[in-house]
């Protein structure tokens, strides 16, 4: 049995960045949490997710930030989310292409990169701070260097705006808790997909399953 | 229908064991001293029967009767659990959060009842282990190593053996090996292996080749298959008289003969890619469902050094291993900026690229020529330091055991964290 190089796995990166503003307190906020507890234990059950999802959890509210560096599923711990202030979604994003800069390996001859990764944004209202040239950035890189999806949630939420971050955008219509619990485990579902699925093509877009009955998908 | 008290003696036990049987789905009637067990489907009144004729003891009726009721639970409900002779059924998302619950409860009290009456689940529950600290890398690989299923292809069509083996030796003092295993993905699946491979030998020519079936590609594995065997079929043909000349004081061969070399090397992967095209239109299918790799390398003596020549498509790699001391690349693989992007024979404009696809190596003191799908090759990553150490167990190993095709195949089922892509390579060595 040969000896394995240092750190010369190949990860799926996933990035979940989630709306901690003020609206986001009570029901909305704990059914998050849950949700997030669940997409752990779910994914803990595939033994590909396993060995290749790597998970991060950026919040933003009055402020952005990175509650969770990338870390494998089983060293994931849950992050403290209080709901309270504004929504810092340019913050969020700005950290966002940060990591999809540093902290997502290329290929390089002497590197093994990651696979490309898998980034699900949900907020339930329009952005209060400078917002606009991230978004730009993050649009370029969606679609080649990460599948980026945003998930809109409640009557506040402006499909445009989202739309400028990425073509994958959907719209859950309420803030019941269920629907947040079929989000997750719609994220569980893609995450799943793409830790088996390893697209070849590099030009095809991702093949995301059926978003669940709560979420519809904005053309 | 039975009386209880025929079977059992203590007031308390015919009591529990008729809360229990109530919960598996029979039909308690207290009459006077005596606790009738009844029933109304034919699987229950069967054990009844059983029971009432002496061929079951009350125990194991117990137990068939548990086996009924779960079967029912699992067909509506999901899962459940038993507790305290009562099965409770859980819905998905609080299972963990129930299992806590339960773990918690004082099972001392229950102990002594529970003694007679044989309920597994209880028991199950006392000796169970709750993790609570950060598992080990090593009880994290065994935990991964139960979770992975290893199910036999579920599509019938286009059948796939899961894994094989081939070996040649040319006694002329060559010889070579080649194997090609399912990865623990399809195992997981139940999918096929996309992986092929396929090699000859031919006026001193040893041809090899090995493909990677496009894993989001219905039928990949009939393109995989289709172009190794097309490819080699026509490098036989075209090397069957061609001979690389030697001259007295030549170098490197002549221009001509590479340049010819390099067309038979083109045509092999135009005769595959047509072989692909030609298939999907019999099936009447979109060419892009036989979607593979393919990597193509002949090599024959030439004076005291050897010719080494290849044409790639995709992934993987094909590496010519020095007088046992170092490696070179030969080609490059297609790659993106991520794992996992690659090209296949079957993408836009790929024949006019072939030109810009084949290399040489002229060199002495060849011991190997390997062609591996990236299943393999990634694993040996970075080449130049790690593939050595492939080489070396690989020459050591395998090459020397009675059946070399066996224990490439048996070689191929290493554990490697994150590795679960269909595995092959064919070698060529001197013997």
């Amino acid at each position: 049995m040969l000896n394995e190089v240092e750190g010369t796995s190949r990860r799926l990166p996933v990035y979940l960045l989630l709306d901690r503003s003020g609206s986001m307190s009570g029901e909305p906020i704990e059914a998050v949490k849950q949700g997030v507890k669940y997409l752990i234990s779910s994914l803990k059950k595939e033994p590909q997710a396993i060995e290749t999802a790597y998970l991060s959890v950026i919040s933003f509210g009055s402020d952005a930030r990175q509650d969770v560096p990338l870390v494998e599923l089983n060293n994931f711990k849950e992050p403290k989310l209080d709901a309270s202030g504004t929504t810092a979604l340019g913050g969020a994003l700005k950290i966002l292409n940060n990591c999809l800069e540093n902290e997502v390996r290329k290929s390089t001859p002497t590197q093994k990169g990651d696979y490309k990764p898998l980034v699900f944004l949900m907020t339930d209202g329009e952005p209060t701070d400078e917002w606009e040239n991230a978004a730009d950035e993050i649009k370029k890189k969606s679609g080649k260097l990460a599948n980026i999806i945003a998930v809109g949630c409640g009557p506040n939420v402006n499909a445009k705006t989202l739309k400028r971050i990425t073509e994958i955008v959907l719209q859950m219509s309420s803030y019941q808790p269920d629907d947040f619990n079929q989000f997750f485990k719609w994220v569980s579902q893609s995450v799943k997909q793409a830790s088996i699925k390893f697209t070849k093509d590099s030009d095809a877009p991702a093949a995301l399953p059926t978003p669940p009955a709560a979420i519809q998908i904005i053309p | 229908m039975i009386d209880l008290s025929n079977y059992l003696h203590k007031t308390e036990d015919i009591e529990d064991t008729a809360n229990v049987l109530n919960n598996l789905g029979y039909k308690i009637i207290q009459e006077n001293d005596k606790t009738i067990v009844n029933a109304s489907d034919p699987s229950r009144l069967k054990l009844l029967a059983q029971l009432q004729e002496g061929k079951l003891p009350i125990l194991k009726f117990i137990d068939e009767s548990r086996k009924i009721s779960s079967k029912e639970m699992n067909k509506e409900r999901g899962p459940v659990i038993l507790v305290n002779g009562k099965q409770i059924p859980i819905p998905n998302e609080n299972f963990e959060e129930i299992c806590l619950d339960v773990k918690q409860i004082d099972l001392s009290k229950m102990e002594n009842k529970t003694a007679d009456m044989n309920l597994p689940a209880v028991e199950n529950i006392d000796n169970q282990s709750i993790p609570v600290e950060e598992t080990t890398d090593e009880e994290k690989d065994n935990a991964v190593g139960s979770i992975w299923r290893d199910l036999p292809p579920a599509d019938k069509e286009d059948w796939a053996e899961v894994n094989i083996s081939n070996y040649i030796d040319h006694s002329n003092g060559w010889a070579i090996v080649g194997a090609s295993r399912r990865g623990k993905t399809h195992a997981h699946e139940g999918s096929h292996r996309d992986d092929s491979f396929a090699f000859d030998f031919i006026n001193g020519w040893s041809i090899l080749a090995v493909a990677d079936g496009a894993g989001s590609c219905r039928l990949s594995r009939v393109g995989s298959k289709i172009s190794c065997f097309k490819a080699v079929e026509s490098l036989k043909t075209c090397l069957t008289d061609f001979k690389v000349a030697e001259i007295e004081g030549l170098e490197i061969p002549d221009q001509k003969d590479l340049l010819q070399l390099k067309d038979f090397l083109k045509n092999a992967m135009k005769s595959a890619i047509q072989a692909v095209n030609e298939e999907a239109a019999k099936r009447k299918i979109e060419n892009n469902l036989l979607s593979t790799t393919l990597l193509l390398v002949v090599h024959h003596a030439w004076g005291n050094k050897n010719i080494v020549a290849s044409i790639q498509v995709g992934d993987g790699a094909i590496s010519i291993w020095h007088e046992g001391k170092s490696v070179t690349i030969l080609g490059a693989a297609d790659s993106g900026i991520y794992a996992s992007e690659t090209t296949f024979i079957t993408s836009n404009e790929i024949e006019n690229e072939l030109d810009y696809r084949v290399f040489f190596a002229i060199k002495p003191g060849v011991n190997a020529v390997a062609a591996m799908t990236d299943g393999v090759a990634d694993d040996f990553f970075p080449y130049d330091k790690v593939m050595p150490e492939m080489f070396e167990e690989l020459c050591e190993n395998v090459l020397e055991s009675d059946n070399p095709g066996e224990t490439l195949l048996k070689w191929l089922a290493y554990e490697r964290r994150g590795s679960f892509d269909d595995r092959t390579i064919v070698m060529l060595h001197r013997r």
